[in-house]
């Protein structure tokens, strides 16, 4: 899966990118930085709950930025500095998406028996 | 690494040029533009090599970006691809200064052939590593040069340009500064690489001050910037004084959060212009819920707290959230530049 998401992390300023399935349940992460929480251990369903109707989600901090996507595979968030072009996260999440979406489709038949 | 902004506002385009431009080993980054307007903003912030645009964009097109650009940015080469090439249009775009003009559709060689022809041309007067920039730009004045003169920090990654005609320094330009500032901090740099350029597309002399001059007030501002930095050093040891700094910016932020729904407007119209007004601006605490849960995944990934938000439901509106003791909501069409009001409450 790493390699879906391989050019928004190329992308200068992205620290990390969290798939969230649409259960709360963190089901991909790289994360330049390890948190003092590890992601995977928490239920993240309060937060898919409010933002299972949002196709875009986008909020700026005090210290970085946050960019949700919705899409058929789960939410998809981009973790990055406050200097990051947007408008490159976006595109490269428009790229990404797609590819994702049919390979989550696969793992549903009789693709769900590989690793991908 | 050279940063190329690539401006044009059909999206099948620009993943045409990203994906394009991954198949060839070059180390550039790109930078991507909808219009006119947002590659100025971009070239304001970044610093840019070269601009490959369309013409034919909404707000600002390309014929307008690019006299933008030979204007006051004269060391930024331009490259034009379009649909539109009548002998009428290219005569405009080779008149107002573009070096190349390229017919869509465009093979991705055309376009990187380009690029290269026109980054060669900014060191054909030469290259040279590990120079004081002072010096260096003496010996250009004394031998009464008219260049351009590209500078790389290669401690801090910096670049910087400065605008030489007949031995008098014309302007600077570095990432978010131009004019005698830009001077000042290029003049400071030290071990440099420099590349010269034989030719000045700059026409009016911004600086209007000698180079000794300038020379000396940088040195002057260096000295003050590394006592300042030993000053901060001190501070950051002292936890009680930090504690207290961090205390009264939180208070501040919230103020400046809680504006009232007029205030707002006034804002977005007196910062950004009529044109990005949003439809309408409420208090309602209906998204509550939201900025809740955002503020909560804030704090676990360690991003502090909101300052501003932005949700896109499919519907025909989006909506951007300021909170504050009350949550402001403005509603606004598609084609509201949420970016630009983003960046406004952002800062």
């Amino acid at each position: 899966m790493k390699e879906i998401f391989k050019d928004i992390l190329a992308i200068d300023g992205v620290s990390g990118i969290l798939l969230f399935s649409h259960q709360g349940r963190v089901v991909f992460q790289e994360l330049v930085l390890p948190l003092s929480e590890n992601p995977e251990r928490r239920d993240w369903k309060s937060l898919t709950t409010v933002i299972k109707d949002m196709n875009e989600v986008d909020f700026i901090y005090e210290n970085s930025r946050i960019y949700i996507r919705n899409s058929t595979a789960g939410h998809l968030l981009v973790l990055m500095e406050l200097f990051t072009s947007i408008a490159m996260v976006r595109l490269s999440c428009d790229m990404a998406l797609p590819v994702l979406n049919k390979k989550d489709n696969g793992s549903r038949g009789i693709m769900s028996f590989f690793k991908w | 690494m050279k940063k190329i902004l690539f401006v044009d506002d059909e999206r099948q385009m620009q993943q045409f040029f990203l994906e394009g431009i991954k198949h060839f080993n070059i180390p550039f980054k790109v930078l991507i533009a909808e219009n006119g307007d947002q590659a100025l903003q971009i070239v304001r912030d970044e610093f840019v090599s070269v601009v490959i645009t369309d013409l034919k964009m909404p707000k600002m097109d390309g014929l307008a970006l690019l006299r933008t650009l030979r204007r006051d940015y004269a060391d930024i080469p331009v490259i034009i691809i379009s649909a539109y090439g009548t002998d009428k249009i290219k005569e405009m775009a080779r008149k107002n200064g573009a070096l190349f003009f390229l017919e869509k559709p465009c093979a991705i060689e055309k376009i990187i052939g380009a690029i290269n022809a026109t980054l060669k041309k900014e060191s054909d007067g030469g290259t040279l590593n590990g120079i004081t920039p002072g010096m260096f730009l003496q010996l250009i004045e004394m031998e009464e040069k008219t260049c351009t003169v590209r500078l790389l920090n290669p401690r801090t990654k910096e670049q910087g340009v400065l605008f030489f005609v007949d031995g008098n320094l014309f302007d600077a330009r570095i990432a978010g500064s131009s004019g005698i500032d830009a001077a000042y901090v290029i003049f400071a740099w030290d071990n440099v690489t420099v590349s010269i350029q034989n030719k000045c597309g700059q026409k009016e002399n911004k600086i209007n001050s000698d180079l000794q001059g300038i020379l000396l007030e940088a040195m002057h501002r260096k000295d003050e910037e590394e006592e300042k930095e030993d000053e901060v050093l001190w501070l950051d040891n002292d936890d009680e004084v930090a504690e207290e700094e961090t205390d009264s910016r939180i208070i501040l932020d919230e103020e400046a959060g809680d504006l009232s729904c007029d205030e707002i407007r006034e804002l977005v119209g007196n910062k950004l212009g009529r044109e990005c007004l949003p439809e309408n601006i409420t208090s309602d605490g209906s998204w509550d819920s939201i900025l809740s849960e955002m503020t909560k995944l804030g704090d676990k990934l360690g991003s502090g707290s909101v300052k501003v938000g932005f949700i896109d439901t499919g519907s025909a509106r989006n909506y951007i959230l300021v909170p504050g003791r009350q949550t402001k909501v403005l509603a606004m069409n598609k084609t509201c530049p949420r970016d630009k009001i983003m960046d406004l409450f952002s800062r």
